[in-house]
């Protein structure tokens, strides 16, 4: 019987999922020994793990900029209010 | 003993950052792998940047006296990526509903309407079915990785899949590696699925 296309999709997630939660698991011992089997560019991928903790904070930096210039901007605009309202 | 000496991260130290990154970065691939075309062209990069910004602005505290920052990283990455896959569930439901409701409207337009989400759920269907029997054939030699691989499609987890393939704890471990390393191997062919956008 031909498999119904939400199998396939529902397949690979469980295989995926199953293979995320052993890295989660595995031993240290054995991620570093996987990783010199491998022939992994250590210095490479540590990087790029390294910039992606690079943006997150630049991300955050910026997000709060853009927070204190909007709350500028409201803060401005409720004092001139006021002070249009009381002249 | 000068202060850079005295800075530097020792033998242990270095390996235990490796080992961590590793575990981030494996464990980041499958996710998005998991979420196949559902993740809409987002990679494990993402996955992770957005572990951390939610950590950095507060929305997702982590509990540094029960959980180590790499286990709060990944938990975090576990119910961002379930997120993902059910909000972008939803939208493709969604948009199969529009297409019908399309078909109402407009003869010409009804035909289109159902020829368009048949053709491109073929093709995806084509493209995981692929994927997944390309995994199969990485492990021909070995019976039993191969039952635990059919196990784990069909959603078999820990104890229950021991039982049910009657096999101990050090033989699931020696398939699971196996089924990883040509996972990782075959990695290309996962990432092709989930740049699937449509």
């Amino acid at each position: 019987m031909p498999k119904k296309q939400q199998d396939y999709r529902d397949e690979l997630r469980e295989v995926m999922n199953a293979l995320a939660e052993a890295a989660a698991e595995a031993s240290d011992d054995e991620l570093l020994a996987e990783a010199q089997e491998g022939g992994f560019d250590l210095e490479t991928e540590a990087e790029s793990v390294r910039a992606v903790l690079r943006r997150s904070v630049d991300k955050l930096r910026k997000r709060k900029l853009e927070q204190a210039r909007r709350d500028y901007e409201i803060a401005s605009f409720n004092s001139i209010y006021k002070e249009v309202l009381s002249s | 003993m000068k202060a850079d000496e005295k800075e530097a991260a020792s033998p242990d130290e270095i390996s235990q950052a490796i080992a961590d990154l590793r575990k981030l970065q494996k464990f980041g691939r499958f996710r998005i792998a998991a979420l196949g075309r559902l993740s809409r062209g987002r990679d494990y990069e993402d996955l992770l940047e957005e572990a951390m910004v939610a950590t950095l602005d507060g929305r997702r505290a982590w509990r540094r006296n029960s959980v180590t920052f790499v286990n709060h990283l990944m938990a975090v990455m576990r119910s961002t990526s379930d997120n993902w896959g059910t909000k972008e569930d939803r939208r493709e439901v969604m948009e199969v509903e529009l297409h019908g409701a399309d078909q109402d409207e407009d003869e010409a337009d009804d035909l289109l309407g159902a020829i368009k989400p048949t053709t491109a759920g073929q093709e995806r269907q084509l493209i995981e079915k692929e994927a997944l029997e390309a995994l199969e054939a990485s492990i021909p030699d070995d019976p039993i990785a191969r039952e635990v691989l059919s196990a784990l499609q069909l959603g078999f987890k820990g104890q229950d899949l021991k039982d049910t393939l009657k096999i101990t704890e050090d033989q699931l471990r020696a398939a699971m590696r196996k089924i990883d390393r040509r996972a990782q191997a075959l990695q290309p062919r996962f990432a092709a699925v989930a740049r699937r956008k449509e």
